[in-house]
């Protein structure tokens, strides 16, 4: 299971972090009992401040989430399911955003954007 | 054989072996990216221009020449010199240490190498794997039994030795050496294992390799290194010291072998060090 972090979202990165936990909690990719690295590990491998990943993991502590024991490690709590809800509208909107940016970056104009969209959500 | 003609073999062979074949296989390696990996379709995989690098793997050729010059000039030295033989293993050992600063030039440039890969890094999207990395992933259990029971044979060996009151003999020293080698080991495996990542573009299969070729590498090491220190003191203890010399040479031997495990270049995911594609109107 991997997860991955952008440093251009303007989304702060724990709540990247959470967010894509919470998913994979949702989707079925992490199960009640299964273990999630160290602090240190996260923190390093996503080149992180161990603070931000520690924030994360509080946060999804404190939500009942994720749960700690000690020397055995962080793993996932039985409940964390129905305790992983997301607020999908912070995550379209970042993610509606950056596409929007990259496309007028690109050099597309507003109206053929917007007719993009259109074109796409009625061909659903 | 004659003591002084198998200690000339077997040092040629040292030469030849650590600072003609293990150089050419690095140099052979390094050129093989050179011509399939270019800096045009792989950027990513050189911060600073292919010539810098084409120089340094000159200076590094030519530094290992120069350390077989003086490794033959030794062999002579050996044979026109009469000698009683007791320095012979500190020249030995001594002659290693020369044969690895090219090598240690290598590590050094590495991570300068690595270093300027993580400050051109300009992608912003960092990717891990939610799972924890434990030490069983990347050896088995009974490599790392063997490890444990060799440490404690060394240290039970030691203990017997210790009732004879030898007056060469370092006792409980030799046990805080090796000791003291495993926990820097043991450092360096946890560093690889949950340290910062050195390679900011290296895919996570890569690396997970590399972290199994580094632990690999260093427990052999530290297998041999136990045996070889048991080897020696025995040695001593039979009044074998005329073989002192060949034994820590063939050590060496051994040694560079087990750092040779290098990973096949087309097992390695280049495809990491190419550009993005632009996004295109």
């Amino acid at each position: 299971m991997r997860i991955q972090i952008d440093n251009n979202l303007s989304m702060p990165l724990f709540k990247q972090l959470m967010d894509q936990i919470k998913k994979a909690i949702m989707d079925g990719l992490l199960k009640p009992g299964d273990s999630l690295p160290s602090i240190r590990q996260l923190a390093n491998d996503l080149e992180l401040n161990h603070n931000t990943v520690a924030k994360a993991y509080q946060i999804l502590e404190r939500d009942s989430v994720i749960q700690t024991k000690g020397y055995r490690g962080t793993s996932i709590h039985r409940n964390a399911k129905q305790n992983s809800t997301i607020d999908m509208n912070d995550s379209i909107t970042t993610k509606l955003s950056e596409t929007i940016k990259s496309l007028r970056e690109s050099g597309a104009t507003d109206s053929e954007i917007r007719i993009a969209f259109s074109n796409v959500m009625s061909n659903q | 054989m004659n003591i002084e003609l198998l200690l000339y073999i077997v040092l040629f062979s040292q030469i030849m072996f650590l600072s003609y074949y293990y150089p050419s296989r690095m140099l052979l390696r390094v050129h093989t990216i050179f011509e399939n990996y270019p800096p045009n379709q792989f950027p990513k995989l050189y911060p600073e221009s292919i010539d810098r690098y084409k120089k340094l793997a000159k200076q590094y050729q030519f530094m290992n020449h120069l350390i077989i010059g003086l490794g033959i000039g030794l062999i002579l030295w050996f044979y026109i010199t009469p000698r009683s033989g007791e320095w012979d293993q500190f020249i030995v050992f001594w002659y290693f240490m020369i044969q690895f600063i090219p090598n240690l030039g290598i590590e050094i440039w590495s991570m300068k190498y690595h270093k300027s890969m993580r400050l051109l890094n300009q992608d912003g999207q960092k990717e891990a794997v939610l799972q924890p990395r434990r030490l069983t992933d990347f050896v088995t259990k009974e490599f790392l039994i063997i490890v444990f029971v060799i440490y404690i044979f060394f240290v039970g060996f030691i203990a017997y030795l210790n009732q004879f009151d030898y007056p060469w003999f370092g006792g409980y020293l030799n046990v805080l050496i090796i000791s003291c080698m495993y926990l820097f080991f043991g450092f360096i495996i946890y560093q690889a294992m949950y340290g910062k990542v050195k390679n900011p573009h290296m895919s996570y299969e890569d690396r997970k390799v590399n972290i199994q070729i580094i632990i690999r590498q260093l427990l052999s090491i530290a297998i041999a290194a136990t045996i070889f220190t048991m080897v020696q003191i025995s040695m001593k203890v039979f009044g074998l010291e005329t073989f002192k010399a060949i034994i820590m040479s063939l050590y060496f031997h051994v040694i560079v072998f087990l750092s040779m495990q290098w990973v096949r270049l087309d097992y390695i995911n280049f495809e990491v060090y190419k550009n993005k594609p632009l996004l295109t109107k």
